[in-house]
C-alpha cells in the first residue's frame, strides 16, 4: 500500500479533472480591479496556451462570433443590474479557426453591504451535443416523420420535426394541448382500440409498437400513418416513457389497399372463369361424346377421328382452366402451417398414384423424409407434380424415382425428387417454372405447363428455393428448401 | 312393387341437365327424374307450390352449386334448416374443386360433395355411382311419419 492510499486528493486536482471530464472551465470577474481570471478549462475550451495569453475583458469578448458578442454583453449587463444568476449559450472561435458551441452560466457575488464586486462563471463546451442535435433535427426534418416522446405520467407529448407538413397545422406550438387525449382526437374512432391495443402489448409483453392509424388532419381529412416507437421501463416494470416516430404512409397504404382488392377480384376472376369455361367444356365433350356414341355408325373413320380430336381439345382446355384456377388459388388461400410428416405425405401419393408407377414400371426409393413445418395440403401438392413429373420424363430402362432429404446447419431442410429420366438442358432450367412453359409437345408428353409454377409458388411462400440439378440423359433432379423454423408473416 | 324414387335436379345449365338426363337414363335403377333450373323453384317443388302443385316428394336432390339469384350454399342452408325436408338427401355436383366451396356445403349438412368432371365419359360414371349408391345401397329415410 502506498502512502496516498485512503488520501482524498487535493480539492485543486479534483476541480480540474472535473473540468477535463467535463468539458467545463471556471473564471471570475473583479468589477473594481478588473482582474479576469480564467481556470485551466477555460483556457482549454478557448484553445489557447496559458503562458501565451493572458486574458482581460476586452480581447476576452473578442473569442465570441461577432453575432453573438452583443448577446453576450447584454445577458451578463443584465445579471449584474439584476444580480441574479444567468444562462446563455453562444458561440466562440477558437485562435486556429475551430467553433465551439458553449453554454455559460454564472452568478453575481456581493460584498456585507450588498454591493456587486465580481461575477463567477462557469462555461461547458457542448459542441458535440449540439452537433448531434442538429444531426437529429436534420434527419426529422429530411424525413416525413415526426419524433414524438410520450412522458407518460406527466402526460405529456413533446413532438419533433414538420408537424405543418404531416398533420396540416402550422407547428407543434399549434397543438392544442400535448395530452394523449388530444392525440387520440386525432386518431380515427374505429383505430382507438388498436391504437390502446398496441399500446397495451408493449407495454406488457415488450413487442415491438407499430401500428397503422388513421389521423385527422388540420383540413379534417383522415389520413394513414403508421407510428412505431419505444417504450422505456423502471425497476418495477412500469412503462414509465416511449418514444417514437410517426411517419405519413396514406399513399402507400391506399396502394396497398388497392392491391388485395385487385387480387380479390382478380381471383374471383378466375373463379368465375374457371367455372363458366368448364360448363361448356363439359357441354362440348359431352354431346360430342353422346353425337359418337348414338350416330357412330353413320360416321366414316375421318369424322369419328375429328370427334376424337375435338373432345380431346375440350379436355385439355379443362385441365388448363383447373391448373390456372389452382395457380390463382395458392396466392389468395390462407397459409396453414402445421407439423407435418412428409413421409405419410410422399407416401399418400406413391399410394393414390401406384396404377401409373406400376403401369410403366417405376420404382420409387423414399429415403427417411422429415417432419417438418408446413401447410400440408400445398407440401402435397409439390411432392404430388414433382412426382407425377418425374414419372412423366422417366427413362425407357429401369425407370426410378428417388426422394431424399438432409437438414442443413442453419435447420433448413433439403429436399430432392430425382429420376434417371430424360433431364433437362441447362438452358431450360428456369423457363420451367415459368407459366405455361412446355419443353415438349403435346403428342410427346402431355400437360399443361403449370405444375411447376405451382411448385415455385409453394416453395416461394415457405420462403425457400426451387432448383433444378439435371443434364440431358443424366436424370433429372429438383431440388427445393423448406426453412424451417417457419417465418411466418404477422 | 315399389315406388320408383324421384330425384330432383338444380342445376341452372340446361345442357348439364341434359346430360344428366341422358346419363340417368342409362343407370340400372328405374327413377323418375325431375329437373328445375334455379333454387327459387326448387322450393316451390319442395312445398308444391305454384305449377308445382301435384310435385312429388323427392328422395334425392342434386344440386348444383353456382347459380344466379339464389346460389347452392344458400339452398341447402335453407333447406337443411327446414324440418319438413331436411332428412332428404342432398347431394352437391359442382364444377368448382375450391376446397372453401366443399367445407362450406358440409357445414351446412350436405349429404355428399362431388366434383362435376369434364370428360363425360367420367360424368356418366358418377351420375351411375350416384344412383347406385344413394338409391341402391343406402337405407334413405322412410316416407311419411
Amino acid at each position: 500500500m502506498s502512502d496516498d492510499a485512503g488520501k482524498i486528493p487535493d480539492s485543486d486536482h479534483i476541480l480540474e479533472r472535473l473540468e477535463r471530464i467535463g468539458g467545463m472551465g471556471h473564471w471570475r470577474l473583479e468589477f473594481d480591479s478588473q482582474w479576469l481570471f480564467w481556470s485551466k478549462g477555460v483556457y482549454n475550451i478557448h484553445g489557447v496556451d496559458p503562458n501565451e495569453y493572458q486574458p482581460d475583458l476586452e480581447s476576452a469578448i473578442e473569442f465570441y462570433l461577432p453575432k453573438d458578442r452583443a448577446h453576450v454583453q447584454r445577458c451578463v449587463e443584465r445579471a449584474i443590474a439584476d444580480g441574479k444568476p444567468y444562462t446563455f449559450e453562444c458561440r466562440l472561435q477558437r485562435p486556429d479557426g475551430d467553433i465551439r458551441t458553449i453554454v455559460s452560466q454564472g452568478e453575481i457575488e456581493q460584498d456585507e453591504d450588498g454591493n456587486n464586486i465580481a461575477v463567477f462563471g462557469v462555461i461547458q463546451d457542448i459542441t458535440e451535443l449540439r452537433e448531434y442535435e442538429t444531426r437529429f433535427q436534420l434527419a426529422v426534418l429530411g424525413s416525413t416523420s415526426l419524433m414524438w416522446d410520450w412522458d407518460i405520467e406527466a402526460d405529456y407529448i413533446y413532438w419533433t420535426g414538420q408537424v405543418s407538413d404531416l398533420l396540416g397545422h402550422a407547428s407543434t406550438t399549434d397543438l392544442p394541448n400535448n395530452s394523449l387525449d388530444f392525440f387520440k382526437d386525432l386518431v380515427h374512432p374505429d383505430d382507438h382500440l388498436k391504437l390502446k391495443n398496441a399500446f397495451a402489448d408493449h407495454f406488457a409483453k415488450k413487442t415491438p409498437f407499430k401500428v397503422e392509424l388513421r389521423i385527422r388532419k388540420y383540413d379534417g381529412a383522415y389520413m394513414w400513418f403508421t407510428t412505431r416507437g419505444q417504450a422505456q421501463w423502471n425497476e418495477e416494470g412500469k412503462a414509465v416513457r416511449i418514444s417514437g416516430s410517426i411517419t405519413d404512409v396514406h399513399d402507400l397504404k391506399i396502394m396497398q389497399q388497392k392491391l388485395i382488392r385487385s387480387n380479390e377480384d382478380l381471383n374471383q376472376f378466375a373463379s368465375i372463369a374457371a367455372h363458366d369455361l368448364q360448363q361448356p367444356l363439359r357441354s362440348i365433350s359431352g354431346f360430342l361424346c353422346l353425337l359418337k356414341e348414338k350416330y357412330g355408325d353413320q360416321f366414316d373413320d375421318k369424322a369419328t377421328k375429328y370427334i376424337d380430336q375435338a373432345t380431346s381439345s375440350a379436355e385439355n382446355m379443362s385441365e388448363l382452366v383447373r391448373d390456372m384456377l389452382e395457380y390463382s388459388r395458392i396466392e389468395t388461400e390462407k397459409v396453414c402451417y402445421k407439423l407435418c410428416d412428409t413421409e405419410v405425405v410422399v407416401a399418400d401419393i406413391a399410394r393414390s398414384l401406384e396404377q401409373m408407377f406400376e403401369k410403366e414400371n417405376v420404382s420409387i426409393i423414399v429415403e427417411n423424409l422429415p417432419q417438418i413445418v408446413c401447410d400440408r395440403l400445398k407440401m402435397h401438392r409439390v411432392f404430388y407434380n414433382l412426382i407425377e413429373n418425374a414419372i412423366k420424363y422417366r427413362s425407357t430402362d429401369d425407370p426410378v424415382i428417388k426422394v431424399t432429404a438432409e437438414q442443413q446447419e442453419d435447420m433448413t431442410w433439403l429436399f430432392r425428387v430425382s429420376d434417371n429420366g430424360i433431364g433437362i438442358k441447362k438452358s431450360k432450367h428456369t423457363d420451367v417454372f415459368k407459366m405455361f412453359t412446355r419443353l415438349h409437345k403435346d403428342t410427346e408428353y402431355e400437360g399443361t405447363g403449370v405444375g411447376l409454377s405451382i411448385c415455385k409458388k409453394v416453395i416461394d411462400l415457405h420462403h425457400g428455393e426451387i432448383w433444378i440439378e439435371s443434364s440431358p440423359d443424366q436424370g433429372t433432379t429438383f431440388a427445393f428448401t423448406i426453412p424451417q423454423p417457419v417465418l411466418q408473416e404477422v | 312393387m315399389k315406388a320408383k324414387p324421384n330425384i330432383l335436379i338444380i342445376d341452372d345449365s340446361e345442357s348439364d341437365t341434359m346430360l344428366m338426363e341422358e346419363a340417368i337414363k342409362d343407370t340400372s335403377i328405374a327413377n323418375n327424374v325431375y329437373i328445375v333450373n334455379d333454387a327459387h323453384d326448387a322450393l316451390s317443388f319442395l312445398r308444391q307450390e305454384g305449377q308445382y302443385q301435384s310435385s312429388p316428394r323427392p328422395n334425392l336432390m342434386i344440386l348444383d352449386l353456382k347459380m344466379p339469384d339464389m346460389d347452392g350454399h344458400e339452398f341447402l342452408a335453407l333447406v337443411k334448416n327446414d324440418d319438413e325436408f331436411n332428412d332428404i338427401p342432398i347431394i352437391v355436383l359442382s364444377t368448382s374443386s375450391d376446397p372453401v366451396d366443399i367445407k362450406k356445403c358440409y357445414k351446412l349438412h350436405a349429404n355428399c360433395y362431388i366434383e362435376k368432371p369434364v370428360n363425360f365419359l367420367k360424368f356418366r360414371k358418377v351420375i351411375s355411382v350416384i344412383n347406385d349408391f344413394w338409391l341402391g345401397i343406402a337405407n334413405l329415410p322412410p316416407e311419411g311419419g
